[in-house]
């Protein structure tokens, strides 16, 4: 049976992956009111420029996710 | 068989029918007023996804500084309050006003090409294919060279802060699952065990948490459709 980690680690995973979510959230809401293009626009410029990749991407993204999120009741 | 073949005939019109609407709904352009009304609900939204992932931040670090063991039983129970089909509702209605919010706000006709050189080569070989948005922006691109050179150089800024940032998601992703293997391999618990527990001893919260980051995911990754007469950007 696993046991919970270390509190130190936690704090590092869930600091890092939030902060990263922050920073774009922030980034979007300056670009959004600066009438510049958000960061949907580029990660939709890039998804055109390379689908294939972007499609990769969005496989690993949607499985991770899924992981992560989706705990069916058993 | 004589039967069977207005029915196929019925059910081609009806598909053709679906596909008309789908591609209108696609090309639909909103009216000004609510492009601009996009535009402040989208800051809004934006502000209460950046608090509610601070709240979620600050309350996560705040336990764990403070307490010693977990808030939720081990291992953490997959059922819990709000019911989780509450929690996947909630999250695809975020999800959906996400790409909402993104889709109606104007679009910069830039952004819509794809690289210089194709862009240029398509337009050079449609020639007459004014109105599109690939001609759109070649016009723009061949319109003033000075202009061209500093677009080009802003542009090119910013597709290195944005592959930065790209390959900053694919360093976290890779790090996600090591720990995610490396923590299952030691008997410890996965990230999957605390986002349960999280939802076991917060469900309200964790429901919006899970709802703030599906909204800026639908934000982000849901691409908007091409569509013909795009609302875009004045110069």
């Amino acid at each position: 049976m696993p046991h919970p980690g270390p509190s130190d680690a936690l704090v590092l995973v869930a600091g890092v992956g939030l902060s990263t979510l922050l920073l774009l959230a922030v980034a979007d809401l300056f670009l959004t009111f600066d009438e510049r293009p958000s960061v949907g626009e580029w990660v939709t410029q890039w998804a055109r420029r390379y689908p294939l990749f972007a499609l990769a991407l969005t496989l690993l993204a949607g499985a991770l996710v899924g992981h992560f999120y989706w705990a069916t009741a058993g | 068989m004589a039967v069977e073949a207005p029915r196929r005939a019925q059910r081609r019109a009806t598909i053709a029918y679906v596909e008309r609407r789908i591609q209108d709904a696609r090309n639909w352009n909103p009216p000004p007023p609510l492009v601009v009304a996009t535009r402040y609900v989208s800051m809004l939204l934006l502000l209460v996804a950046i608090g509610i992932l601070v709240w979620g931040l600050i309350s996560a670090l705040a336990f764990t500084s403070t307490q010693t063991g977990i808030p939720c039983p081990d291992p953490p129970q997959r059922v819990s309050t709000p019911p989780q089909l509450v929690v996947v509702l909630m999250c695809v209605v975020a999800f959906v006003l996400g790409h909402m919010t993104a889709r109606l706000q104007p679009i910069d006709p830039k952004m819509l090409y794809v690289p210089e050189g194709q862009a240029r080569a398509k337009a050079k070989k449609v020639g007459a294919d004014a109105g599109t948005e690939d001609a759109t922006a070649v016009a723009v691109f061949d319109k003033d060279p000075d202009k061209e050179r500093k677009d080009l150089y802003h542009r090119r800024n910013e597709a290195l802060i944005v592959q930065a940032l790209l390959l900053l998601f694919l360093l976290e992703v890779a790090g996600l699952l090591t720990i995610e293997a490396v923590t299952l391999q030691r008997g410890v618990w996965p990230i999957t065990y605390y986002v349960r527990c999280a939802y076991d001893a917060a469900g309200n919260q964790s429901m919006l948490a899970a709802a703030a980051i599906l909204f800026l995911v639908g934000r982000w990754f849901w691409l908007p459709a091409r569509r013909q007469n795009a609302a875009s950007r004045s110069e």
